[in-house]
């Protein structure tokens, strides 16, 4: 069993490896990344400048005014990166003929899913190691004796792998669903586009505007981009993980009804 | 070795197979004969568990490929119309991957490679590979492990003449040693290579019987086809 997620696990490694989509994704999130970093530094700067005599009434906390913005920038990259990163993994099977061999072979439909998905992990964990590899430069270029909270870097990455996982979860979904790339990326962009709006909801008052934006995946990374671990974050995105799987799960078995 | 019982596989409306009922014994080459679209693919699908049957069942050495799929497919290595190749992998890690999901170790590739004369493309990508080049890699995988029963949709399907007889060659040598289930649209295919024949119309089976049977009763197995099919469609209407 673990052999056989492992081996699906490799060959999805090796095919988006292979081409050059994850290579221009992570030129693409590394370069945004690194602007968005200098445009907030460069505000950082001016506001150290103008209330540097107390830093208090301008709430000058490197953190919350550099890393946690930054982080949340990122999450609207993915929903643009993480659909292009899924929309092959099973669609693009079909459509090639591959999903045959799978079909005909031990390999059960939720051990193809699991290989997928942990392929999909190691990408995703790269690219936002990447992304975290940006601050980590102001850290070492500051005065010694600066307040660099690591801790809440740590966190807020560790956010931003678990939305980017989320979000491959439900790319995977969508990819199991079509044997049309084009056609998982569009569905499962809609759906992120979606969380979007939900988000946006908040913006108005009363019951919906508390309720919608609280079923929205960006909504949850907030926490974590200010450096706070919370459960209840956690458990949504690990929630959100499992109905992405358990849909593709039972998308790649329906082929053997649907044929 | 396979035993299908009232067999039949619709598609929304289109009823692709219709109560198929046939025995396959051990050690024979079989070809699956029908004009295009008669069904051949779709009943070959559901011997290897790709493809659920609509009612009836197929037996695999015993085991139901619906009930017990993993058990029937250990059974099978399958060569689907179209080679199941991932274009972005060399022919070797896709080898090693189908071992891998067959629980082998890499040992037994080098006999699949020698016996299919794939060692000058071994480090090649398969998306350059050639059409006869792609279906001998397919062969190859359906080999890894060395299952007792072969299944070959269209095994010659776009070969040029030398290739189509490469391929028939490398056919009849398996079939000393494997079951061999090949479906194709070329008769002379199967008066070269087979031993006996189930023939398909509209999803339902015209013949059951050995190609020399067939070949004594009707000269030629176009004619036997022909012949078959007429009465069929004629007990039909």
């Amino acid at each position: 069993m673990i052999r056989r997620i492992v081996a699906v696990m490799k060959v999805e490694l090796l095919r988006q490896f292979t081409t050059p989509l994850v290579y221009v994704m992570a030129f693409f999130l590394s370069a945004l990344s690194g602007y968005f970093l200098i445009v907030l530094s460069q505000g950082f700067i001016e506001l150290t400048l103008k209330f540097g005599a107390n830093p208090e009434a301008a709430n000058l906390h490197f953190h919350e005014r550099i890393i946690a913005p930054l982080i949340l920038n990122i999450e609207y990259l993915f929903v643009v990166v993480i659909p292009l990163l899924t929309m092959r993994t099973l669609a693009a099977e079909r459509s090639q003929g591959s999903f045959e061999l799978l079909a005909a072979s031990l390999v059960r439909p939720w051990e193809l899913v699991c290989g997928k998905f942990l392929a999909l992990l190691a990408v995703i964990i790269a690219l936002c190691a990447v992304i975290g590899f940006e601050p980590l430069i102001l850290a070492w270029i500051a005065e010694p004796g600066s307040a660099f909270d690591y801790g809440a870097l740590a966190t807020a990455i560790i956010g931003l792998c678990l939305l980017g996982c989320s979000f491959a979860a439900v790319g995977l979904a969508a990819s199991a669903l079509t044997e049309s790339p084009a056609l998982a990326a569009g569905g499962s962009f809609l759906f992120l586009l979606f969380a979007w709006v939900l988000r946006l909801g908040g913006q108005g008052d009363g019951f919906f505007g508390q309720l919608l934006p609280a079923l929205s995946p960006l909504t949850r990374l907030e926490n974590f981009a200010i450096g706070r671990l919370s459960a209840a974050d956690s458990g949504y995105f690990v929630v959100l993980i499992g109905i992405g799987l358990m849909v593709a799960w039972r998308g790649v078995d329906r082929h053997r009804w649907k044929g | 070795m396979i035993r299908a019982e009232q067999l039949s596989r619709s598609f929304a409306a289109r009823r692709a197979v219709h109560q198929l009922n046939f025995e396959l014994k051990s050690g024979s080459i079989v070809a699956f004969v029908g004009p295009n679209g008669a069904g051949k693919t779709t009943t070959l699908r559901m011997i290897t568990g790709a493809l659920a049957p609509s009612s009836g069942r197929v037996l695999v050495d015993g085991f139901d490929t619906f009930e017990q799929p993993f058990q029937a497919r250990a059974q099978i290595g399958f060569l689907p119309e179209s080679p199941p190749l991932y274009p972005e992998l060399k022919v070797i890690e896709n080898l090693r991957f189908v071992c891998s999901i067959k629980g082998l170790d890499y040992s037994g590739i080098d006999a699949v490679v020698e016996r299919c004369e794939l060692a000058e493309v071994l480090g090649q990508l398969q998306g350059q590979l050639s059409k006869g080049f792609r279906q001998r890699v397919g062969l190859a995988l359906a080999l890894l492990g060395d299952p007792p029963l072969l299944i070959l949709d269209e095994p010659t399907s776009g070969l040029d003449p030398a290739q189509i007889e490469g391929m028939r060659e490398l056919i009849r040598t398996l079939g000393e040693e494997h079951t061999v289930v090949l479906s194709t649209h070329l008769l002379s295919e199967v008066e070269a290579v087979c031993d006996h024949v189930l023939m398909i119309d509209r999803g339902e089976l015209v013949a059951d019987a050995s190609a020399d049977d067939l070949i004594g009763e009707y000269g030629n197995l176009q004619q036997a086809f022909l012949a078959r099919c007429a009465v069929h469609r004629q007990d039909r209407s």
